[in-house]
Formats: C-alpha cells, structure tokens, sequence
C-alpha cells in the first residue's frame, strides 16, 4: 500500500509544499517517483502538464520518505463551467507502475478560482 | 486519495503521438489529393486551356470502341479511339480523343464513339511543339471538374499537416521551457511579477506581448471575406455541375434533383453572406490599444480606442472586456468546440460622434480571476470585444486578443 500525506490540501503560489510517502509490503518497488502536475477536466479534451519531479530510492518492504515542491505560480487552480484546472501530485512506483494521486488548490490566497458563467 | 493510472503517463505520450500522427496523414492526404487533383482536372483544363491555339490537322479514324470493365464497384466504361493524321508531311497516330484521362458514363462512352466512327475524317489538333500529342476533341468538359472534389482533401489534409506541426512544435518549446535554468526563466520576466520557481514557465502564452500594445482582430475582416469567397466558390461550383448534370438526365421533376437542388439554394445563401462579408469591409475601423499588452490579475490598463473611416457612420460603440473559457472535444469522429464568456467588463458604451472618434479609459482587471491559459484542448482568452451598430451596413463585431498574467502580489510573500 502507497499512501501520500499532506499537512494541508491548499497552496499559495510560491509556498514550499511538503509531503510525505508512506508505504508497506512492497517487494518490488525499488524507487518512487513524485509528479507535481496539474490537469484539466470538464468539457474539453483532458490536458496535463508535470511540471516538476522528484525520485526517491525505496527500501522494501515498509518505508517512509520526505519530498517537497515549491507552488507554482501559473497556472492557479480554477473552475468554471467548462473548464476546471486541477493540481495533483501523483507518486508512482517503479517498476510495478502503481500510481496514487491526491489533488490539491493552488491559486492566490489558496483557494480556487471560480469563473461564473454568463 | 485516488489509487489509480497515471494521467500524466498516458497523456503526455498520447499528445507527442497523436501530432506525429496527424501530421503524417495529413501530408499523405495532400500529397495523394494534390496528385489526383493535378491528373483529373488541373492536368486536362491547362492542356484544354493550350489547346486552343493548336494547329489544325486532318485526322482519319483507325479504330473506335467502347472499352468495359467489370468491378466490384459496378461496370466502367472508357473511349478507345485511335486515329492517323499528317504533319509536315509525316503521318502520325495518337490515342487521345480528348484529355480526359479517367473512364466516363456509358451513354458519353457510347455516343463519343458513334461520332468517330472508323474511317470518318475529322479535324483534330496536334501540340506545335511535340507534334505526336494530338487531340480530337479540345473542348471544356465538364468532367473536368469533378475533380474539384479531391480538393477537399488537400485542403483537410493541407489543415490537418499544419494543425499536426503545430502541435509539434508547441510540443518541442514546452519541453524546452520545463528544461530551462532558473536564471533564463528570470530573465524572460517582467520586473513587477517575482520570480517564479524553477521549472514552472510552461504554458506561460504572454512571453511576446509585455508592453504596450496595438491589438489585433482574432479574425481579420478580409480574412473572413476571402474564407467565406473560397467555400462559396467551392460549393457553388460543385453543387452547379452536378445540378447541371443531375437536370440534363432527370428532368426538374425528379426526387435526385430536387435534393440536389436544396444544396444549391444553400450555395445562394452563401453568396449573400460573401456580399454581407464585403459589405462589412467597408464599414469603420475601430483600433484599439492598451498601456499594457499582458495586464497582471487585479491591475488596470489603460485602454485608448481610434476610429478610422467615418465614426459618423456608428449608430452606437460598445467596447468590452471579457473573459472566454474555450473548450474543445471529440465525440466520435468529430471535433467540437464551445465557449461561455464568464466575465464582462463594460468600457464604453456611446452614441456620441466624438467620443466614439477616438478616447480612452481604464479598466480593471478583477483580483480573483483567472489569467490566459492555453492548453491543446482547452484555453482561457481575454479580449477586448468592439460591437458598433452602423447605419445600412453589417455590424462591426471584433474581438482583440490581451493576456492577463498573474499577479506576484496573490503568492504567501507578499
């Protein structure tokens, strides 16, 4: 089991996020991979960038490990009513793949922007 | 938490893979079309157009004969004509009773061969330069043009190639951008905006509209009228011929020709919107510009607007600010796009003469709002929209392109 742990799901742009990864009865994994990477859903065709990385050599079978990131500043978090943008940070095992996401706000003040619609 | 597949995997790989793709079978599609396009109608009209001025020759039927060929399609039929003739005292003998190079119906088979028949003596008319490339019937067909309809294909697969290297290249300067040291991403920034954290610029669409700017219509006006002279040109001649084709064989009073006929009653339609679109060229030209071309999210901008042509001519100006969010999706084979205005700013609203001549005012940039964004599928537009009602003409709707950036200000920092 792979778990990602956050103090806190809200960011400001520029804010040092720090993480922790947590995980047990991994044989096989010999290292981690943390995606800060944002995505978009709603209407349109689904987009995404990574925008930054962090590998972490894993000890099997039980392990925790530290990682950070600094909050971009563009593009914010926002939603409208065609398109919402979110931000996530995916941690993914190597070399089984397994992949575990925990989406957080990044945008001014930390909260999202909402656009209403006309 | 989510347990689950990776977005950021799949995604980025499909996007890479799916502009190779496009722009491979984009070229193929205009390449194949070009070439096809070139042998049906752009070959035989040019020689149709030199054969004008050929010299005349008599020429002696050897040979006439409706040649058929069983397909799965159905049966084909061709006109094999062979005939004899005499230039400068030396008898030559060719094979092309016109210049069409592909098979033809089976009544134009069958007539073309009663009117040569083996033996008869026709005029026919021979290339002054290769004395060997004659032909009997130099006349316009109208099976020349059917060929117009491969220009569909040239013109998807010519789009398609362009959309495809597009991408690709947006592709590439993104990829770029993430690899770029801190310092030359400093570098690209204006001073009142902080320093972003390394790695982060992807995405950033304003990097070459810092300071002031003049704007530019998202789409020019005689960009629009030349579009919309080329696909009504198109549909137009298309839909004629095989009007023209469908009426000599059926009659008016015939289901085929009354449905072709609804797509020629479009292609009228389309004619009046080319005259509407040419209409509006003449109408007043509102140029707008901006203190600042890229405006930080809760800043304002200094907006100055100048009317050439005569601003009499406006019943009413409104100028606007507005944010679009613009998606786009596939449902099928087919590609959709939609788009909701989310916010509206008022910046002039006048029926007075002078002021719509030329004035400024500043507007702000709301503190909780999104800046532009531009994905593949999705994008968030600031314009400034122009809507000017005008005395017996067309009205003047334009949109111009800013951006709105973020603000340095919104981080913990500050």
């Amino acid at each position: 089991m792979i778990e990602i742990k956050l103090p806190k799901y809200s960011f400001a742009p520029s804010e040092i996020i720090n993480g922790q990864v947590e995980w047990s009865n991994l044989n096989l994994t010999k290292r981690f991979e943390a995606r800060l990477m944002w995505y978009t859903t709603g209407k349109g065709d689904c987009d995404c960038e990574v925008v930054d990385t962090r590998v972490m050599d894993a000890t099997p079978p039980n392990g925790q490990l530290k990682f950070s990131f600094v909050a971009p500043v563009y593009p914010p978090s926002f939603s409208g009513k065609l398109i919402s943008l979110i931000w996530a940070i995916e941690l993914v095992s190597v070399p089984e793949g397994d992949c575990v996401r925990r989406e957080i706000v990044v945008a001014p003040n930390g909260s999202e922007i909402v656009l209403h619609g006309n | 938490m989510h347990s689950t597949k990776s977005i950021s995997e799949g995604k980025s790989k499909k996007q890479k893979d799916a502009s190779g793709c496009m722009l491979v079978f984009g070229l193929l599609f205009f390449v194949v079309g070009s070439f096809f396009f070139w042998f049906m109608t752009a070959r035989p009209l040019w020689r149709t157009y030199s054969a004008q001025s050929w010299p005349t020759s008599q020429a002696t039927i050897l040979d006439s004969k409706v040649v058929e060929s069983d397909s799965d399609d159905g049966t084909s039929y061709a006109v094999a004509i062979q005939f004899s003739y005499v230039v400068d005292k030396q008898q030559m003998v060719s094979n092309n009773w016109s210049f069409l190079n592909s098979s033809v119906g089976r009544d134009l088979a069958r007539n073309t061969v009663k009117r040569f028949p083996i033996g008869s003596k026709h005029d026919c008319y021979y290339n002054p330069r290769t004395a060997n490339d004659a032909v009997l019937d130099r006349s316009l067909r109208r099976h020349y043009f059917f060929g117009f309809f491969i220009l569909i294909f040239v013109v998807v697969g010519g789009a398609l190639a362009r959309a495809g290297w597009h991408k690709r290249v947006e592709y590439k300067k993104r990829q770029r951008q993430l690899t770029l040291k801190p310092a030359e991403q400093n570098d690209k920034m204006v001073a009142n905006v902080a320093p972003l954290p390394p790695l982060l610029l992807a995405n950033t669409p304003w990097f070459e509209f810092e300071g002031p700017q003049r704007l530019k219509p998202t789409k020019p006006r005689w960009q629009q009228f030349w579009v919309m002279l080329g696909f009504a040109t198109f549909w137009n001649l298309v839909c004629w011929l095989i009007f023209a084709n469908v009426f000599q064989q059926n009659g008016l009073f015939n289901f085929l020709t009354i449905f072709v006929l609804v797509f020629v009653i479009a292609g009228l339609a389309l004619i009046s919107s080319v005259f509407y679109s040419l209409l509006a060229l003449f109408n007043p030209v509102v140029t707008i510009a901006l203190s600042e071309g890229t405006v930080p999210v809760g800043a304002v901008v200094d907006v100055a607007w100048e009317t050439s042509g005569r601003a009499s001519r406006f019943r009413e100006l409104n100028l606007e600010l507005v944010g679009t969010e613009h998606a786009t999706y596939t449902r099928g084979t087919s590609t959709y796009n939609e788009q909701n205005v989310f916010l509206t700013i008022p910046i002039l609203q006048t029926s007075e003469t002078s002021v719509m001549q030329f004035g400024s005012a500043t507007v702000g940039i709301p503190l909780q709002t999104v800046p532009s964004f531009v994905a593949d599928h999705n994008r968030i537009e600031w314009t400034i929209d122009v809507h000017g009602k005008v005395r017996g003409m067309p009205a003047v709707k334009e949109s111009m392109r800013f951006f709105v950036k973020p603000n340095a200000a919104t981080g913990p920092n500050e």
